[in-house]
């Protein structure tokens, strides 16, 4: 449905530009490029979605291979078992020792100098298909001999927590960009046809937006994410969770987009659009989305790291995705524990990819904001 | 203006009604109700039988109307609620849900409305700050403050905090509102204090999203309203640039940072319940993640309502606020 319109889009931009001009995209780039924070935030997206794309070739090991649990975290080291200096980097694998704890009288865990495992870049580990389609086993890091390599340590089953964490990412941005393509859809054509009929369903269409926005957000996703039976497959769990975080979201959107519909149906060219007798949904899409854009295109990049939140938030109530898959919320569900956080730290990682993201989005958005519309 | 509020008002009961059909459908549609829960408890925790265990929980929900179908369920709980003012009976506190809520729910509102009163207030000062200094350092300074505020994740702030206050401060009372030496003490000054050394966390890290969110509104609306000829006119008179900001550019920009409010109210409540949750305090954020846990409906269904009807209270007092601060809505501008 869009394709006409994106189409007559580029297509005037191209005239535009053989005048010498600037056409609108080149503008808000050169705007978005003064904004620093907004290039920082440009940058550190990709940086995420590069990281989402190739976790497999970024992680040192498998992210379902399980080693010491609670291990901590182990540290790159250039000296070799006498404290000499050396060449080669390398770590010292945390392994149980044969003492124990005398309190607790669990095994203690600590670095074997015997035997040191050398670091490499581009080393063979465990297979994967790169992209989804080639089969390859090289990763970017990770020790020569293959072994696994814990640089943040390892969760309660001993799985890595690194590897876990870039995986992590492909399901929460996964999700994060699903729920916000869904709310973005269903708010914007809401928020355009309520707008421009206007009238009766105009009415009706509100009262429900305003049903919706009366919902408390938070208890009514747990009480949503409550609904799917505990025994449903992965991917059938994961579609209800994307189901339910979008459920609320348009909400807002679409009352936005309304308001800016109101205000362009009473504009001249649009007016004059009806008076030639253009159909209804030619005038919506043709005349009024392109002006709307901007304004979605904003509120897109500040809804997904709202998104991204609301999965770590909910996964850490134990209420997001579940295992197999992982993501960072799933992660944190380990960390609501005290004494977790307490005795081993690093399990609280996932905070930082989350922070990560948010604050990309965030910079991106606001920089985009400043760029599309500086007044 | 009567008539106005009136009318509010009226709007917002069916509003309400269908929350509560929703709401109540949402937490009775799983499988599981409080017998089942009651059930399990039996065989795992108290060593029954199935056989044991099965009849005690049919006696339960047949003695709590637990076995009838959930319309009926439903028009009970309405009835009760309406008629008498019973919300019913929480299972898992074996109490009234109405003390339930009594109890949990003053604290919540009054540290949401604690952090939404210092938001707006420091937020609204920064944000007059923030504009009469334009592209001064201060205004960089207050524009990264609330670009941070606006970022930083609230729920993932409280994580780390309460990781810093329990492992490197020590502090071993993060769940509570009061040290143990003050429970049923009177109000004096000490036990204020005390309170205080409890919530601030939770009061900081909401107030600190809402902030920024109100300085940001304040300072673009601001800078709309000191270009504007009657400030200019009012600078030509030869008033103080106190004066001038104060009494023609402040009450000005003021509108849209009320009419914003039913939005912000949400935000803050919602922050409030994620930061009670992290710090397990007992208030309506962990009551309602606990009471959907173990199936306990009315206690959810309950809060739900009150949270919902705040929300609703909170806009239309945004409204008449709205109204009394805008002649060109009080005198029906809006009306077409």
């Amino acid at each position: 449905m869009l394709v006409p319109g994106e189409s007559t889009l580029k297509g005037s931009g191209e005239i535009v530009e053989k005048h010498g001009n600037e056409s609108y995209s080149a503008l808000v780039w050169r705007r978005l490029k003064r904004s620093w924070t907004g290039m920082a935030g440009l940058i550190m997206v990709g940086v995420l979605i590069f990281i989402a794309l190739f976790a497999d070739f970024l992680s040192p090991v498998d992210p379902k291979f399980t080693d010491v649990g609670y291990s901590s975290p182990e540290v790159i080291s250039f000296a070799d078992k006498d404290g000499g200096w050396t060449m080669f980097p390398r770590i010292y694998p945390m392994v149980e020792g044969a003492e124990l704890d005398p309190i607790t009288y669990q095994p203690l865990i600590g670095p074997d100098y015997d035997n040191p495992r050398y670091l490499g870049l581009f080393v063979k580990g465990a297979p994967y298909r790169l992209l989804w389609l080639i089969p390859a086993e090289r990763h970017l890091f990770g020790a020569v001999d293959g072994k696994p390599v814990h640089f943040l340590g390892t969760d309660k089953f001993g799985r890595d927590v690194l590897s876990r964490a870039l995986y992590g990412s492909r399901i929460s941005l996964m999700i994060a960009l699903t729920v916000v393509s869904i709310v973005t859809v269903v708010g914007t054509t809401v928020g355009m046809v309520s707008g421009y009929f206007g009238g009766r369903f105009d009415v009706w269409v509100q009262r429900f937006v305003e049903l919706v926005l009366a919902f408390p957000q938070l208890p009514l996703y747990l009480a949503l994410t409550s609904l799917i039976p505990v025994t449903a497959p992965t991917s059938v769990f994961l579609a209800f969770v994307i189901l339910v975080m979008s459920a609320l979201g348009w909400a807002q959107l679409s009352r936005e987009v309304r308001g800016k519909t109101l205000a362009l149906a009473g504009i001249d060219y649009v007016r004059a659009a009806i008076a030639i007798g253009a159909r209804d949904r030619r005038i919506i899409f043709q005349h009024i989305f392109p002006n709307v854009m901007s304004h979605v295109i904003v509120a897109v990049t500040l809804a997904i790291p709202n998104v991204v939140l609301l999965e770590s938030f909910l996964g850490f109530l134990g209420f997001a995705v579940k295992p197999p898959l992982i993501s960072w919320g799933l992660m944190l569900q380990d960390t609501s524990k005290y004494s977790a956080i307490g005795s081993y730290p690093w399990i609280l990682t996932p905070v930082a990819f989350v922070f990560a993201t948010v604050f990309a989005f965030n910079a991106l958005g606001d920089g985009l904001r400043d760029a599309i519309d500086p007044y | 203006m009567f008539r106005f509020l009136l009318i509010r008002i009226a709007s917002a009961i069916p509003v309400l009604f269908i929350l509560s059909v929703v709401t109540f459908a949402i937490i009775q549609a799983p499988p599981g109700d409080y017998s089942d829960f009651i059930r399990s408890q039996l065989i795992n925790q108290g060593g029954a039988s199935f056989e044991e265990a099965d009849a005690q929980a049919k006696a339960y929900a047949a003695a709590h109307g637990l076995d009838k179908p959930i319309p009926v369920q439903y028009v009970n709980w309405v009835v009760g609620m309406v008629t008498e003012g019973d919300f019913g009976r929480s299972f898992f506190y074996n109490r009234p849900v109405a003390d339930v809520v009594a109890e949990r729910l003053p604290r919540t509102l009054l540290l949401a409305l604690t952090c939404h009163l210092l938001a707006s207030v420091i937020g609204i000062s920064f944000g007059i700050i923030a504009a009469t200094k334009q592209y001064s350092w201060i205004d960089s300074l207050l524009s990264f403050v609330s670009f941070l505020g606006m970022t930083v994740p609230r729920f993932l702030m409280a994580l780390v905090i309460v990781y810093i206050m329990v492992f490197h401060f020590n502090v071993n009372e993060i769940n509570s509102f009061f040290s143990p030496r003050y429970g049923g003490a009177p109000w004096s000054w000490a036990k204020f204090v005390n309170l205080v050394q409890h919530v601030w966390p939770i009061v900081a890290i909401a107030t600190f999203g809402g902030l920024a969110y109100n300085m940001r509104v304040m300072r673009g609306n601001l800078l709309d309203t000191l270009n504007a000829q009657y400030v200019e006119t009012a600078r030509a008179k030869g008033l103080s640039e106190g004066a001038v900001i104060l009494k023609h550019a402040v009450p000005n920009a003021l509108h849209p940072l009320v009419m914003y409010q039913g939005v912000v109210l949400p935000y803050m409540l919602t922050g409030e319940i994620e930061t009670a949750v992290i710090f397990a305090l007992p208030t309506v954020g962990p009551a309602i993640v606990s009471s959907m846990a173990v199936g306990d409906v009315y206690v959810t269904a309950t809060f739900m309502l009150v949270l919902s009807a705040t929300l609703i209270v909170g806009n239309i007092i945004a409204d008449i606020l709205l109204a009394l601060l805008d002649p060109r809505i009080r005198l029906g501008g809006g009306a077409n």
